[in-house]
């Protein structure tokens, strides 16, 4: 099972073989759940959401045509998935106006208590600045950040053009810079 | 090319996925502009502490697995569940439900086939049309009154042609045969419904052969006639009182062939009309 492709595995996946969509579950779990970590803002709903990006991904194993590359297609369902949860989210708080808890990502806790506290208030305030941009903004550039993907790479997972995609991650970082890196602490050349 | 343009394109510039000759562009506008310059700069040295900055190291459970596979093999058990059914079914089974379907598909297209309405002659104009029908009685009377004493010698069957389609209207065609066998004997206008018909009356090796055409638009056809396809074109054959009537279309025209004939023979004597109306 590990010498198979993602492409040959996703080919059995669809055709009945739950071995290989476990195999692929995972290749992909760390990754998957990174990206709906970053989406959603804390532990309790990437759980959650990276359970209906997987549950998703199976239904659509059908329509997955496997001479193409795979990568691409899954997080292609994982982007469309986070959006769409996101906008609901956005949408039920909204409705009852009470936020939701953010937790702090799970940090080591070995080392200085002071700089431990540094990274988690540092942390806190990414994902602060990450909220404040739109589901498919955030959705973008977390896909740039996390998978370090080219843009052209980029709009293949999402489905948009290459100058959309380039100028969606670029107004999103002047956000972010403007946000998390003050004057004081901007990077001068 | 402005500074906008620029701007819209530093990062795919920094990624080096722009095309060689928008970054010779880029390179040439960054060598005149102090702006762009410094944005270029902030952009390069703030993009990667960025990316490091959003880039997350967390971890998934490892009970998220057992509960991501709880859910889909619910979804598998489900949507499987169809295929196992099939297993109970043995060949006898398989056979006797395929013969089943194939009796029903053919007892269908028969059924559909006995009901449905007669096929309309190709460009004739529809039965929805409700127009008046070619009456058979009249074919026949036109056809019985010709009196052969009357019309022994031949006709110029281009003079004939020309008449007839001063008196009707119609665009008669000259049908000269240069046949032998078929000699244009006479011709006559007839009344059909008050609509004018063109009749040719011909000998053919002694049988009397009358040529009617009529205008397809003012009289329609009788559908309810026995239907031939030949060389893709619709022919409509009906017998009565001794005599064979064979209908078809021709453009905008009706011509209709009545001769005390066999059908077989009358459809002979039509096809050699028809390539002679139609060449080609």
């Amino acid at each position: 099972m590990p010498s198979l492709s993602d492409e040959v595995l996703a080919h059995r996946a669809a055709a009945g073989k739950m071995e290989c969509f476990e195999e692929l579950l995972a290749r992909y779990r760390v990754r998957v759940y990174r990206l709906c970590y970053r989406m959603a803002g804390n532990a309790e709903d990437a759980e959650d959401w990276t359970q209906e990006c997987f549950v998703r991904i199976y239904q659509q194993l059908g329509r997955y045509n496997a001479e193409r590359p795979f990568t691409p297609w899954l997080l292609r369902v994982v982007s469309n998935t986070c959006i769409s949860l996101a906008k609901a989210r956005t949408r039920r708080e909204s409705r009852i106006q009470v936020g939701l808890t953010t937790e702090t990502e799970q940090v080591s806790s070995e080392g200085d208590p002071l700089c431990r506290t540094l990274a988690n208030a540092q942390r806190q305030e990414i994902q602060e600045a990450l909220d404040t941009l739109s589901p498919l903004v955030r959705q973008t550039l977390v896909l740039w950040a996390q998978e370090d993907l080219t843009f052209r790479e980029l709009g293949d997972a999402l489905g948009a053009p290459l100058p959309t995609v380039s100028a969606r991650v670029q107004r999103a970082l002047q956000h972010l810079r403007a946000r998390l890196l003050p004057d004081n602490k901007k990077v001068r050349p | 090319m402005t500074c906008t343009w620029v701007h819209e394109r530093l990062l795919l510039y920094l990624a080096e996925e722009l095309s060689p000759t928008e970054s010779a562009r880029i390179v040439d506008h960054l060598a005149g502009c102090r702006d762009c310059n410094a944005a270029l700069n902030e952009l390069a040295a703030s993009r990667d502490i960025l990316r490091e900055m959003i880039r997350t190291t967390a971890q998934p459970p490892a009970s998220l697995d057992t509960r991501i596979l709880q859910r889909v093999q619910s979804l598998h058990r489900r949507r499987f569940l169809w295929l196992d059914r099939l297993s109970l079914w043995t060949p006898k089974t398989v056979f006797a439900f395929s013969g089943c379907a194939l009796v029903l598909v053919m007892a269908g297209y028969q059924w559909g086939r006995w009901n449905a309405a007669p096929t309309p002659v190709p460009g004739a104009p529809t039965a929805a049309s409700a127009l008046p029908t070619l009456d058979l009685a009249s074919l026949a009377e036109a056809h019985h009154a010709w009196d052969r004493r009357t019309g022994s010698a031949d006709l110029d069957a281009t003079l004939v042609a020309a008449r007839l389609t001063q008196q009707t209207g119609l665009d008669v065609p000259p049908l000269d045969l240069r046949d032998r066998t078929v000699r244009l004997k006479d011709s006559a206008v007839v009344q059909v419904n008050h609509i004018p018909v063109a009749v040719r009356h011909y000998d053919w090796n002694g049988t009397p052969v009358s040529l009617v055409q009529a205008n397809g638009i003012r009289l329609d056809l009788p559908y309810s006639l026995r239907e031939l396809k030949h060389h893709g074109r619709c022919f409509l054959i009906h017998q009565k009182d001794g005599l064979t009537y064979i209908f078809w279309c021709e453009g905008p025209d009706n011509f209709v062939l009545v001769a005390q004939a066999p059908p077989s023979q009358l459809f002979a004597l039509t096809c050699k009309l028809c390539a002679k109306l139609r060449p080609g």
